[in-house]
């Protein structure tokens, strides 16, 4: 798993890959309440490099929302691939998240 | 007629005798027939050609001349062939091709010859002859016919031919015929020469024909080249000497199994009469005599290049040879010959099993020995046992001979076992007997009384040999003998009551040391006395004697008086008994009970008695007693006269006579229900009559007398109130005070006995409580031990009779301030409170004093070891009471005895919160021992390796280590056990693994893997020998180094358990044995490296005897030959193999603690044929998620589902694997997953398994999946996919130790 932040027109673009799972997860985390901590609210999550996501990946994303949006910021999430999409679908996520086609999008949607 | 003279003729005559004599001789050498025969026919035909052509010289006239020319040919025509055929066999050259026509190659010159001899008929070979003078001889002439010219082409050929292949030999193989080949040159270049002579010079007139003359140099250079070479050595001359005379029977073979050589033991032997068979083919050899076919035969299997021993029987003449084929020839090319040695063992033979019969004869006969006997080998294997053996140890004699000593014995023992091997065998001395600890099969302990010899051939130690006198049972009667002893001792030494045994002669054997006390006698003053001089008083040294004479024969008590050292008397109750040893009459015991205490207090009572019944005189008021019958037993004098009856009149009389008619119906009523009831009567009206019948009135108070809780009579008194009440309270305080002295012994007694029976402190202290209660008039006792730190008496028992009475137990009081404590504590002595709640010694506690409504209260000290350790209290019943000085004596008395079961109690309580500290130390030493093991285990392509550890409930020494060498692709393969248990061997484990790890830090290569593994066991083994040989610590040990590249494992096996290695199909292919001992014993010890191969799918189990010792609940051990049969399977992974294994033994365990470790250690060669099953087994590790998503993965797309379906099983597998792993499995403990995916077309199933702490996944709650971000919880959505996406799912424990989910889904 690796992950990077870079900043976008003030939002903060997290670029994932590989395959999130109970192993993986932690780091993840650990990543983005790094990024929170530092008053990084408004996330954008590039999962295009995500192939798998099992629920420790949905655990990650419903702190990361409950805590950037106590805050007036969010998570939103770009180019999903089809199996991280079938497990936000059966999650019921799909409802409770922003989801967009790309990254500019999902930017964009900040402004 | 007349016979012409030739200068020549005599050149002629000596190569004719010279080649005869070659020709002959060469037919009496031991060489190749084929080779001789040529040779020799080459010889005579040149012979008889240099003699017909001599006499046909001299011939006078044409008939003689012609017939000496025919005779001449013959000669002649025999030489092309049979120099050809000799230039064959003798370089081999052609011979393959030619060797079956050999014979026919003589129809040439035979079909020559006959045209010659018909030559009158058909003058096809000569034309017609003539005679010709040629320089004055006259000579046969003739022209040549055509036959002639074939002869001679026919001869050129095989002439040039022979000299051809003799020079090609020669050219090729020059050094190996070495001398001989000048011979050989001069042999062949000799016919060309003369020839060439012939042809192309110019003889002399008559001069004959130069043929067999060169021929006689070719003869003789060839003989001595080829048989002749050696004639004049010494060789032939030894070899006569050494193998003819041979007693070995010898013969040689040449590469056509021709015999070369035969000698005469070996003629002999086979029974052969002819002298010489040397040049007979084998064959025909054979054809004659069976022995040698069977010999011979037997031995020349032309497969086999190597020497090889045989044994041949021939059972019809009982002849057994010894038969040793060796090979001639180099390495490099074919056999060039074989020696064939054999020997006549017969005779050894009938020795040998004469031998067996006479060793099996013995074996018979130790067989019905009772004591165990066995031999063992230098090593310690044991090579024989017998049945006492086998029996006791619990194994057959197949099992038990080959195993080493070593598995026999206990493991402490061990080093001591070998030491002494070494010793026997070292200094050719038994050893013995020694006391040697075996354990059985079934791990049960013997004890053998051991002797040891060592067995010896020759001169020379073969081996050593035992006798084992099981004395385990002699050992537990001498144990139980020395309790029995100590019981005894313990008794004689406490008792309190004096004690003396006496044997027959009435001398003393024994007293202890109440005797001694009680007598003033010292133990040296009283052995080996007789018992009555001692203590007869001069006046009763008769009933001594008597009374001991009694006793030999029964029982006796009786009560006398004895004399003590110092000369004064005391009386003591004496029971006396015969004592037995053994069922023999040993002597006789007698127990001295002091009792003057006791005859005094009855002599107080008797004395009070008589004063108690003066002072019932002295009465003004009449007293009487009377029994339950209504008869008086007594009355007093003031009854008398107020009756007017004497006493003598009224005792035995009814009590009616002196009662009036109108009270007689109601005193009866009364003393009715008083008898009934027990209780006394209050007072009522009484008229009673005199003797002279006048009547009075007065009232009587009447009690019951009871005696042993029965009412037996009653007493009463006649008179006014206040009298009647004092003199029953005198009466009363009289009597209590005579009996309590005689209860003091009984209640000390009681203490002592209570005191002796329990080590529970509280059980102690609550029952001396409850005595105290019925010994002295108290409310209550309790007794207060000093907190450690001495400030505060805790209240650690508490006993009071009245139910109601709120208990005390537990209860602080502080030292402090309570002087009265403080007093008891620091001067040790009792201390006596009036009032309690107003003392100012008690003010401290007066609150709790007034709670309890104490007054007047005893304190009595616990004295152990000088030190007051606590107190009793004892508060008396009635407020005003004043503690007797005797009672405060019994109360001390008391105390003492109790203290120091306190005390021992207290040392108790220490020794075991010692052993908590030593728990504490194993916990230390199982995280040395779990710290040390390899996180991680190497990756190897195509190799799989796992392992499993089960710690002992004690720290053992179990390690195993998995590591890649350094800059190599060799990956050492560790598992071990050092031997004792507990943190010693926790650090022994440490400092093992670090030398090994630590010489293993050297680059290996598969060159000098051998050498290099060696260095690591033999340097690892000197440096524990060495620095830590005092310790005795050793460890078996496998080391094995895994080449992954070939396949190979170079391994030492010191004294480990044997892994075992099992092919693909489960079956058991190899055990590696022990190549040396165990590790560190003693310095330069000898260790092997070994190596095994493995195939595809091949694998190894090692393991420690942990696991095979591992016992259940009723003590069984789970055994090699279950474990083996548990891992006898085809697996496609070891990690399933570990995982049903697990299972196996964590069934067998149960819930009983381990004593030893449990240490397994697997490796195996993945097989191409793996990939397919769709099965997968794994360390439960978080780690290995992604393999097992993988695994799903590439299963579901080859059984052939969709992207969804496959997807749903991948994304099932992660989270309930995630799930088992987390919450299943304890931190660092280890487990195994197990996963299996088959479908059909409507449906498919996978099962997962895992052996960690069942987990329902009810328990998980399902999530709200409407709910807003803000409502979602964390958590339950794995298990929510689970039944989300599965059709069908359970979950359940299958096995005691295995629970399996199977997840099915229906099929799009």
């Amino acid at each position: 798993m690796e992950i990077q932040g870079r900043q976008v027109d003030g939002v903060t673009v997290l670029s994932l890959k590989g395959s999130i799972d109970a192993v993986t997860a932690p780091k993840v985390t650990e990543f983005i309440q790094g990024q929170i901590a530092n008053g990084n609210i408004k996330l954008v999550a590039d999962l295009s490099g995500v192939d798998y996501t099992s629920s420790a990946g949905l655990r990650v994303l419903l702190s990361a929302i409950k805590e950037t949006r106590a805050q007036s910021g969010d998570i939103r999430l770009a180019d999903i691939q089809p199996d991280v999409q079938k497990v936000l679908n059966l999650s019921g996520f799909t409802n409770i998240l922003k989801v967009f086609d790309n990254v500019d999008a999902a930017v964009a949607s900040f402004a | 007629m007349e016979y012409q003279t030739n200068p020549y003729l005599i050149w002629q005559l000596i190569p004719g005798i010279i080649l005869l004599l070659i020709g002959l001789y060469i037919q009496t050498r031991p060489v190749k027939k084929r080779e001789s025969n040529a040779f020799a026919a080459l010889m005579f035909g040149g012979s008889v050609w240099a003699f017909a052509d001599a006499i046909q010289v001299i011939s006078p006239d044409m008939a003689w001349q012609s017939a000496w020319s025919n005779v001449k040919y013959f000669g002649v025509m025999l030489i092309p062939t049979s120099w050809f055929l000799l230039s064959i066999n003798l370089t081999g050259l052609l011979r393959p091709w030619i060797k079956k026509y050999e014979d026919y190659f003589w129809a040439f010159p035979a079909f020559s010859y006959l045209t010659l001899l018909t030559n009158g008929y058909h003058h096809l070979f000569f034309k017609v002859p003539s005679l010709s003078t040629d320089g004055g001889y006259v000579l046969l002439t003739y022209e040549y016919g055509p036959l002639f010219y074939f002869h001679t082409a026919y001869s050129y050929i095989v002439l040039i031919t022979g000299v051809v292949l003799l020079a090609i030999s020669l050219a090729t193989r020059f050094k190996k015929y070495g001398t001989q080949a000048y011979g050989l040159i001069i042999g062949v270049l000799a016919p060309l020469v003369g020839n060439a002579y012939f042809l192309f010079g110019s003889p002399p007139a008559g001069f004959p024909d130069p043929t067999p003359i060169i021929f006689t140099v070719t003869g003789i250079a060839f003989a001595w080249a080829i048989f002749g070479g050696h004639i004049l050595e010494v060789v032939p001359l030894a070899h006569d000497a050494i193998v003819r005379k041979l007693s070995t029977g010898v013969m040689i073979l040449d590469a056509e199994k021709n015999i070369r050589d035969i000698n005469e033991s070996a003629r002999e032997m086979l029974g052969l009469t002819s002298r010489t068979y040397a040049g007979d083919s084998l064959t025909a050899l054979v054809e004659q005599n069976m022995e040698v076919a069977l010999i011979v035969n037997d031995a020349l299997d032309e497969s086999v290049q190597e020497d090889r021993n045989i044994q041949v029987a021939f059972p019809n003449t009982h002849r057994t040879f010894d038969v040793h084929v060796s090979h001639i020839g180099e390495r490099s090319e074919n056999t060039t010959g074989w020696l064939i040695q054999f020997n006549d063992i017969s005779e050894k033979k009938q020795v040998e099993a004469d031998l067996a019969t006479a060793r099996e004869t013995l074996e018979s006969v130790l067989d019905t020995l009772q004591d165990s006997y066995f031999e063992s080998d230098l090593a310690g294997v044991i090579t024989y046992a017998n049945l006492s053996l086998c029996e006791r140890v619990g194994l057959s004699r197949e099992d038990l001979i080959g195993k080493h000593f070593r598995h026999i014995t206990i493991r402490e023992k061990i080093r001591e076992i070998y030491q002494s091997f070494n010793h026997v065998i070292e200094t050719k001395t038994p050893l013995g007997p020694f006391e040697y600890t075996y354990r059985t099969k079934g791990g049960r302990l013997y004890v053998a009384e051991t002797i040891v010899s060592p067995i010896i051939e020759d001169g020379v130690v073969i081996g050593t040999r035992g006798l084992m006198r099981d004395i385990t049972d002699r050992l537990k009667v001498e144990r139980e003998i020395k309790e029995q002893k100590d019981l005894l001792d313990s008794l004689l030494q406490q008792s309190p009551i004096a004690m003396v045994i006496n044997d027959m002669e009435k001398k003393v054997t024994v007293i202890n040391p109440a005797f001694e006390k009680l007598f003033g006698y010292s133990r040296e003053e009283t052995v080996g006395k007789s018992l009555d001089e001692l203590l007869s008083p001069s006046n009763k040294k008769e009933e001594g004697n008597e009374l001991s004479t009694l006793i030999m024969k029964k029982q006796e008590t009786r009560e006398t008086r004895r004399k003590k050292k110092d000369g004064s008397l005391v009386d003591v109750e004496v029971f006396t008994s015969p004592f037995f040893v053994g069922g023999e009459r040993f002597g006789y015991l007698a127990f001295y009970n002091d009792i003057s205490e006791r005859l005094r207090a009855e002599a107080d009572l008797e004395k009070t008695q008589t004063s108690y019944f003066a002072v019932l005189d002295t009465l003004q008021d009449a007293y009487f007693e009377v029994l339950r019958s209504g008869y008086f037993i007594y009355v007093n004098k003031a009854l008398c006269e107020w009756t007017g009856y004497s006493r003598e009149e009224l005792v035995g009389k009814h009590f009616r006579i002196v009662a009036s008619r109108k009270s007689v119906r109601t005193t009866a009523e009364k003393h009715e229900a008083m008898f009934f009831s027990g209780v006394p009567t209050p007072p009522y009206d009484f008229i009673y009559r005199r003797k002279d019948g006048q009547e009075f009135a007065s009232e009587i108070v009447a009690s019951p007398i009871i005696e042993d809780g029965k009412v037996v009579g009653g007493r009463g008194i006649i008179r006014d109130i206040s009298v009647r009440m004092e003199a029953e309270d005198i009466l009363r305080q009289a009597k209590e005070a005579a009996e309590s002295r005689a209860g003091e012994l009984s209640a000390i007694n009681r203490v002592a006995v209570t005191v002796s029976q329990s080590l529970d402190l509280k059980d102690i202290l609550q029952s001396v409580c409850r005595e105290l209660t019925s010994i002295f008039e108290i409310r209550n006792a309790g007794v207060g031990l000093l907190t450690p730190d001495k400030k505060n008496l805790e209240i650690i028992a508490f006993h009071s009779p009245d139910p109601n009475e709120e208990s005390a137990l537990g209860m602080m009081l502080p030292v402090e301030g309570n002087t009265s404590s403080r007093e008891v504590i620091e001067k040790k002595k009792t201390v006596f409170i009036q009032d309690a709640q107003s003392d100012p010694r008690t003010s401290s506690i007066a609150d709790i004093s007034k709670t309890r409504g104490t007054h007047s209260i005893m304190i009595v000290p616990l004295l152990a070891r000088g030190e007051a350790i606590g107190t009793i209290g004892m508060p008396a019943k009635d407020p005003g009471y004043v503690f007797t000085k005797d009672e405060i004596e019994l109360a001390e008395t008391i105390a003492s005895q109790i203290a120091a079961a306190v005390d021992n109690a207290q040392l108790h309580t220490k020794t075991e919160k010692a052993l908590g500290v030593a728990e504490r130390d194993l916990e230390i030493g199982r995280q040395i021992q779990s710290g040390f093991f390899p996180e991680t285990l190497p990756n190897i392509q195509d190799w799989e390796i796992a392992t499993h550890f089960h710690a002992a409930r004690q720290v053992a020494g179990d390690f195993f280590d998995v590591f890649k060498f350094k800059d190599s692709e060799l990956v050492a393969f560790i598992i071990a056990d050092v031997c004792d248990k507990g943190v010693g061997a926790a650090l022994f484990m440490v400092l093992f693994r670090s030398l090994l790890r630590a010489f293993s830090e050297t680059t290996l290569n598969s060159d000098t893997v051998q050498s290099q593994l060696l260095n690591i066991i033999r340097n690892t083994n000197n440096f524990i020998a060495e620095y830590h040989g005092k310790s005795n610590m050793f460890a078996t040990l496998f080391f094995g180094v895994l080449d992954p590249e070939s396949g190979v494992l170079y391994y030492v096996n010191g004294g480990h358990e044997p892994p075992a290695i099992l092919n693909r199909k489960g079956e058991i292919i190899q055990r590696l044995m022990p190549t040396g001992p165990a590790v560190g014993m003693f310095v330069d010890l000898e260790f092997k490296v070994e190596q095994v191969h493995f195939d595809e799918g091949d694998f190894l189990l090692g393991f420690t005897d942990g696991t095979t010792d591992a016992k259940n609940a009723s003590g069984e051990q789970f055994s090699e030959e279950r474990l083996l049969k548990s891992i006898a399977a085809p697996w496609t992974s070891i990690f399933s193999m570990l995982f049903e294994l697990n299972i196996e033994l964590k069934n067998h365990i149960g819930t009983r603690n381990q004593f030893d470790d449990i240490t397994l250690i697997a490796l195996r060669r993945k097989s191409a044929s793996d990939v397919g099953y769709h099965a997968i087994c794994r360390q439960a590790d978080i780690k290995i998620l992604g393999e097992l998503r993988d695994f799903v993965e590439s299963a579901a797309i080859h059984i052939g589902l969709n992207n969804d379906d496959t997807f749903a099983f991948k994304l099932v597998v992660d989270e309930l694997c995630a799930n088992i792993i987390q919450y299943g499995y304890k931190e660092g403990e280890t487990g195994l997953l197990s996963l299996a995916f088959d479908a059909d077309k409507k449906m498919a199933r996978l099962i997962i398994k895992d052996d960690g702490k069942y987990f329902s996944p009810e328990q998980a709650q399902s999530p709200d999946i409407e709910a807003g971000w803000d409502e979602r919880q964390i958590g339950g959505l794995g298990i929510y996919f689970v039944k989300e996406l599965m059709d069908n799912v359970t979950y359940n424990k299958v096995d005691e130790n295995v629970n399996q989910y199977i997840l099915e889904k229906v099929l799009a």
